[in-house]
């Protein structure tokens, strides 16, 4: 009989738990530096370009998770928290003339700030309320930034400068790769973190069933407040990132539409698991470039339009099958596998 | 005009043009006070149903069928629509977590609102006349005939479906299994037939809302912005009271037209977003609305 033969509690919940296990992520990590060397060579720039955009939609989904994922508070207004990171870093770098490296931690911290301020609201209510609060703060945000006029109004701020390390300047999309892959893979050792800590169960009971976690002695208005704290803060360096990288930050960068795409890319994955956050970006982000792909190589006669819909439609369809056949995700797809494997013949 | 005057003009107009958005909050009661389902592509709802309207009766310069036939023909597609959408979609939901349901209408919402674009195109369509046009004179006050027809379609829906909700033993079939599912169903309420009607009525609902603003303003992308106006109207009265959609839906309306002639000449772009704030207001304040009931925890 296989099965999990730990001694300690300490070795079930660690995050690599065995030398297999350590092989893969070596793997996979040396996989990814390797990859954009070899479309380096292909010279399929567009590509490196795309992975680094994933990176950054990734920490914001990583944030997203932890708020709706674990603590089951649906969010709608995450793109809001990512528009307020990437201003902050905007204002702070051009009109204060801060260096990056400072800009993106207070402004990451700001932003967390404000987002307590709508958190207050939302945590007194459940449910369908919450996802409310936070699509009315986004479309309220969204109004706030394009009638100011230190935010550029509708036209935004622009010329936002490259972060340096030791002299360095990151300018290409090259080497923005290896700077957005250490960050990523930081923050999913953080979120990953999360889960195995006090904070993390508290989330998962809270989602589960709030009355009784209240019960149990957990003081649900501040975790929940937490949730959205931290949440917020991967959302906002994500924004601040996004807002370096581009070099850009305008409002309509910034949708009603990304929220829902965010919300989309955790239930495909699976929501509640790091993992299963990953896993969804990816699939997601996949989907779009080979929809992007098949639009710009002619192969189907389509109008610029008729692609982005198409986008539009596809999207709703896998949530759609994801949710009604496939609730729990990818994750589940992904261990139900591994079981199969591992007791073949006797699978599930 | 003197101040009174405007006054009462923004007041009555606010009245007509909030009638025809409590018509269309309905619609999204309906679901959630039966099925159980935070409807948020209800908005996609009315603009389908205004487009399948559009197809068979046509702008101005080109009508395609006579009113009567064309209103058949767009009702039975959207009864259809409702059915269609029921079957393969909220049936299998039936007893699973309300976080899935919200979900799985957020995917219909975008996959809905690319079918449109994609049969429809963006561009903003005229409907011909469904009902009459021109100006209404009381006083020195006017009105719009087509918000005065609206409001009375309106108020008789609305009074059609108190009725049914209040004294007909199918509302009470709804009722019931808006309180308890599984109780329901024990009780010999038929899951099926009860998910059936409430999907229908959702999409008739929205169709005839869809028609009433599309005559007015015409039919593009933007009528599925509706759904920010059926929520605050909803939320305001109260998620699952029909009454509730009444005045929300006056209050949002003559609020609107208060906060845009006073307030918006200073802080331009202000009314555009008045249902937002409203609805931050409402939670902060009273978030069960002014006619919604309060939840009882259970654990």
């Amino acid at each position: 009989m296989r099965g999990r033969r730990r001694i300690d509690y300490a070795a079930d919940i660690a995050v690599i738990r065995s030398g297999r296990q350590w092989i893969t992520v070596v793997v996979f990590i040396g996989l990814l530096v390797i990859l954009p060397m070899i479309l380096n060579v292909t010279g399929n720039m567009n590509w490196v370009s795309f992975l680094n955009h994933t990176f950054i939609i990734l920490i914001a989904v990583l944030g997203l998770n932890i708020v709706t994922g674990m603590a089951g508070q649906i969010s709608l207004g995450h793109s809001a928290f990512v528009m307020l990171g990437g201003y902050g870093v905007a204002l702070l770098t051009i009109k204060a003339g801060w260096s990056i490296w400072l800009a993106l931690p207070v402004s990451a911290l700001v932003t967390a700030l404000i987002t307590l301020v709508v958190a207050i609201p939302a945590i007194r209510l459940k449910g369908f309320y919450v996802a409310v609060v936070t699509l009315a703060f986004f479309y309220i945000a969204q109004y706030i930034i394009r009638s100011l006029e230190t935010t550029g109004g509708i036209h935004g701020l622009t010329g936002i400068p490259s972060p340096a390390i030791a002299g360095l300047t990151i300018k290409t999309d090259f080497q923005w790769y290896f700077l957005l892959l250490i960050i990523t893979l930081v923050c999913i050792l953080v979120s990953v973190n999360i889960t195995r800590s006090r904070l993390g169960r508290a989330f998962l009971t809270i989602r589960d069933n709030e009355t009784a976690a209240a019960a149990l002695g957990i003081r649900v208005p501040m975790v929940k407040l937490r949730a959205f704290f931290i949440g917020s803060l991967f959302a906002a360096l994500a924004g601040g990132l996004l807002a370096s990288y581009v070099p850009v930050v305008r409002t309509d960068q910034f949708t009603f539409w990304d929220s829902i795409w965010y919300l989309g890319m955790i239930v495909i994955g699976g929501g509640g698991t790091t993992a299963g956050a990953v896993m969804g970006v990816a699939f997601l982000r996949l989907i779009s470039q080979i929809l992007h792909v098949i639009g710009a190589s002619g192969w189907i006669p389509l109008s610029s339009n008729d692609s982005v819909y198409i986008t539009y439609t596809i999207y709703g369809l896998t949530i759609i099958l994801f949710v009604s056949f496939q609730p729990r995700g990818l994750i589940s797809i992904w261990q139900k596998l591994k079981v199969n494997y591992k007791r073949w013949p006797f699978g599930v | 005009m003197d101040v009174a005057t405007v006054l009462l003009q923004l007041v009555l107009s606010g009245i007509l043009v909030g009638s025809v958005y409590s018509l269309t909050a309905m619609g999204f009661v309906i679901t959630y006070r039966s099925a159980n389902v935070f409807n948020m592509a209800y908005g996609q709802f009315v603009l389908f149903g205004a487009f399948i309207a559009w197809s068979f009766i046509g702008s101005p310069q080109d009508p395609r069928f006579p009113m009567p036939i064309a209103l058949t023909l767009t009702f039975i597609s959207v009864v259809v629509f409702g059915l269609v959408v029921e079957r393969l979609l909220f049936r299998r939901m039936i007893g699973r977590p309300l976080y899935s349901t919200f979900v799985l209408t957020l995917g219909i919402l975008i996959f809905l609102r690319g079918i449109v674009m994609l049969i429809w195109g963006p561009s903003t369509h005229v409907l011909a006349r469904t009902v009459p046009q021109g100006p209404v004179y009381l006083g020195s006050i006017v009105l719009s005939k087509e918000y005065v027809w609206s409001f009375f379609l309106a108020v008789s829906i609305a009074l059609l479906l108190g009725l049914l909700f209040r004294y007909t033993k199918l509302g009470l079939a709804m009722r019931a299994s808006y309180d308890n599912q599984v109780a329901a169903r024990c009780l010999g309420v038929s899951a099926k037939l009860n998910s059936q009607i409430t999907w229908v009525l959702c999409a008739v609902i929205a169709t005839i809302g869809g028609i009433l603003i599309g005559t007015v303003n015409g039919i593009n992308i933007n009528l599925g912005e509706m759904v920010l106006l059926v929520l605050a109207v909803v939320l305001i009265g109260g998620l699952d009271s029909l009454i509730g959609c009444i005045v929300g839906g006056m209050i949002l309306a003559i609020g609107t037209n208060l906060v845009s002639y006073y307030i918006s000449p200073h802080i331009p772009g202000i009314d555009s977003n008045f249902s937002m704030i409203l609805i931050l207001l409402v939670l902060l304040i009273r978030p069960s609305g002014l006619m919604g009931t309060r939840p009882i925890e259970r654990v």
